[in-house]
């Protein structure tokens, strides 16, 4: 155990160098700083804007038009709303851009000279121009969230033209005239996986299940290579400036070099991996909590035993991952080879982590079932989703696939730690001296 | 004096090629024996052989008394082993090193003394705090001697200990050697550096082509080509064939 344990903190020491500490921090801080800046745009959003308006007209369409604005703004528009004084209707567009910097207003609402008189004659069946209401935008928002803003006055522009429709075509409820058929979303009624969800279409579901769909793989993805790579190094290092050779005349059983390299690894990948966790979950959350549903509404949780199973299916896809990496590991001759080495594993983790995020596996043709099955990483990516959904099979096939994989990963590698392979690489027959010389050197 | 090794009839295959070919030598206790011979000629497999790191194809090899296929084990207690350009854990500092492996040997106060032994022989000053990386060639083979002689081996295995040094730092470990084997510590070395294998080894043996086609004292071997440096010996000897 004392052999165990010194192995351990030497991989340790030497994979958590403050250098890569440090980028791992970084790039988590990056993660986490994405989510705050989404959040807040967010959370920007969910003010209504200020704006101007200025009108050129002073008929009772307007007026009624005042009245609706104050309406769509909850009876706030002394909050949210500057009337601009008629003066400046017609004035050039310099100035009324200089007067909404002085207001502080980024859109601007103009009523045209002939609104009232417009809609009146459309009202009296014998107009056929409607009233124009110009916009006039400054600091355009360019991000993610730019198009919300032109989507937010215009709803406000159909509520109004509804609200004018409405009165014009009169009755004592012309908004129910308008629209006599509803579809209230309380009376959706929605099948799915076996159970009934009133009261919610697929679109809630799906967009509910999205994010555990989009951060589980991801993280997983992000694990496996990490880990992977940080190992595959580790063992082109040690071959590189031959302390590998050093370590294997030690009095130390081989079983213990492998498992010291392994949980080593697995350490540090786990500390680095909760590291992005973090940032993700906050980067994440920013993204999806504009969703209205929750998990918990649709009684999709996971049990304090769901939980288990989930961080066993994660623990035994890395013990998979270490495995793979110290086989491959094993064939590498320096630093640099090692680097290339990494790329199969990151391919392994990447094909699984694209398609649980944006295909449904039940629906996938049975050879890339199969083909999806036999990787080991796709497991954990889809566990929280199955234990969610019920799909026992799956979750405990996987589990029972997992555990026979890394133990199969991890008899192979002790056997290689045991054989010439480690030193000599794979013997080749007569005829092919070079790469046989390549293999096993000068002597 | 007794055995410390003992290779008989020693073959190794690496697919359809004999790396080494029969070989068989003796190394007694506080005996320097040097294994010297062209590139390719089988050194290096032989030492690792030894060390435990490879296995055998055909023959016996004792250390200590253990035998090679039972007691892998036992032989790794008592030998060292130092690989030709080794290197240490660049992210460790040099006592930080030493502890780790004296931790294999030792627990508690036992590895305090070996590492403290470990920092003598080493003679770092200062530096034996500061990180491997930082190490000049010349430090790094400090280090590395140190860490192979603290434990107390009762066999060093040491391929080209000064390849790459200069004259100081081989001049200095080569005096490392001369007095571990005083101590009564046996000394298997592979050199291309004729000069030591002179200077410090009791008995040569040179292999070709994976055969043992010589061995003797550095005097013996002289006398017997009537030559007055062991490089001459080796000249011969390999045009010989």
């Amino acid at each position: 155990m004392n052999h165990l344990w010194n192995l351990i903190r030497k991989e340790l020491k030497e994979l958590m160098t403050p250098a890569s500490v440090v980028s791992i921090l970084v790039v988590a801080l990056i993660f986490g700083a994405m989510g705050g800046l989404l959040g807040s745009e967010t959370e920007k959003l969910s003010v209504p804007p200020t704006i101007g308006v200025l009108s050129g007209d002073g008929g009772t369409y307007f007026d009624d038009a005042k009245l609706y604005i104050d309406d769509f703004y909850g009876g706030m528009s002394d909050d949210y709303v500057i009337w601009f004084d008629s003066s400046f209707y017609g004035a050039a567009d310099h100035a009324i851009l200089n007067e909404m910097n002085v207001s502080n207003i980024s859109v601007l609402l103009v009523f045209d000279a002939d609104y009232s008189a417009n809609i009146a004659a459309i009202a009296g069946g014998s107009g056929t121009e409607k009233g124009i209401i110009s916009v006039y935008w400054s600091d355009v928002n360019t991000g993610v969230f730019g198009a919300m803003s032109s989507m937010l006055i215009g709803e406000m522009i159909s509520y109004i033209n509804t609200r004018t429709a409405a009165s014009i075509i009169g009755g004592s409820n012309p908004v129910f005239l308008q629209s006599p058929v509803d579809s209230p979303k309380g009376m959706n009624i929605t099948f799915f996986n076996g159970k009934v969800y009133e009261g919610y279409t697929p679109s809630d579901i799906s967009g509910a299940l999205q994010s555990q769909s989009f951060l589980m793989p991801i993280l997983i993805m992000i694990i496996i290579t990490m880990i992977g790579g940080m190992i595959i190094s580790s063992m082109g290092n040690e071959k590189e400036n031959k302390t590998l050779e050093t370590l294997l005349t030690l009095p130390v059983k081989r079983t213990t070099i492998v498992s010291g390299k392994l949980m080593g690894s697995a350490i540090a990948g786990l500390v680095f991996g909760a590291a992005y966790l973090i940032g993700m979950y906050f980067y994440t959350n920013s993204v999806w909590s504009t969703g209205t549903v929750s998990l918990s509404d649709l009684g999709l949780t996971l049990a304090a035993t769901d939980w288990l199973i989930v961080a066993a299916m994660i623990f035994l896809a890395i013990l998979s991952a270490l495995g793979i990496c110290m086989i491959l590991g094993a064939f590498v001759k320096n630093y640099k080879a090692a680097q290339t080495l990494t790329l199969p594993i990151s391919v392994l983790a990447m094909i699984p982590m694209f398609v649980t995020m944006f295909a449904d596996y039940s629906t996938l043709p049975s050879a890339f079932q199969a083909a999806l099955f036999a990787i080991p990483f796709t497991h954990p990516m889809m566990v929280m989703n199955n234990l969610m959904l019920g799909d026992t099979f799956m979750v405990w096939a996987g589990l029972g696939y997992l555990a026979l994989f890394s133990a199969a990963m991890i008899y192979i590698t002790v056997r290689i730690y045991n054989s010439d392979i480690l030193l000599t690489g794979l013997a080749k027959k007569k005829g092919k001296r070079g790469l046989f010389s390549s293999l096993f050197g000068d002597e | 004096m007794a055995d410390a090794l003992v290779v008989k009839d020693l073959s190794k295959m690496y697919g359809d090629h004999l790396a080494v070919d029969r070989i068989g030598f003796s190394v007694k206790e506080g005996e320097i024996f040097g294994l010297i011979g062209p590139n390719g000629a089988g050194k290096t497999t032989t030492l690792r052989i030894i060390s435990t790191l490879l296995t055998m194809t055909k023959g016996d090899v004792w250390v200590c008394g253990n035998n090679m296929r039972t007691d892998p084990d036992k032989i790794r207690r008592c030998i060292s082993y130092l690989p030709e350009d080794a290197g240490a854990y660049k992210d460790l500092t040099g006592r930080a090193y030493l502890k780790f492996m004296a931790r294999f040997f030792s627990g508690g106060g036992g590895a305090e003394r070996m590492v403290e032994d470990g920092i003598r022989i080493a003679d770092l000053g200062d530096r034996i705090d500061s990180k491997v990386s930082t190490y000049s060639k010349g430090m790094t083979r400090r280090l590395l001697i140190a860490r192979a002689i603290m434990p107390g081996p009762k066999l060093a295995i040491l391929d080209e200990i000064t390849s790459g040094l200069d004259v100081v730092n081989a001049f200095e470990i080569r005096d490392i050697v001369r007095s571990i084997a005083k101590d009564g510590v046996s000394v298997l070395l592979s050199s291309h550096n004729m000069f030591e294998v002179d200077q410090l080894c009791d008995r040569i043996g040179m292999i070709d082509g994976g055969r043992m086609i010589l061995e003797g004292t550095p005097s013996e071997l002289k006398e017997r080509f009537n030559v007055s440096t062991v490089e001459e010996v080796f000249i011969k000897a390999a045009v010989r064939g």
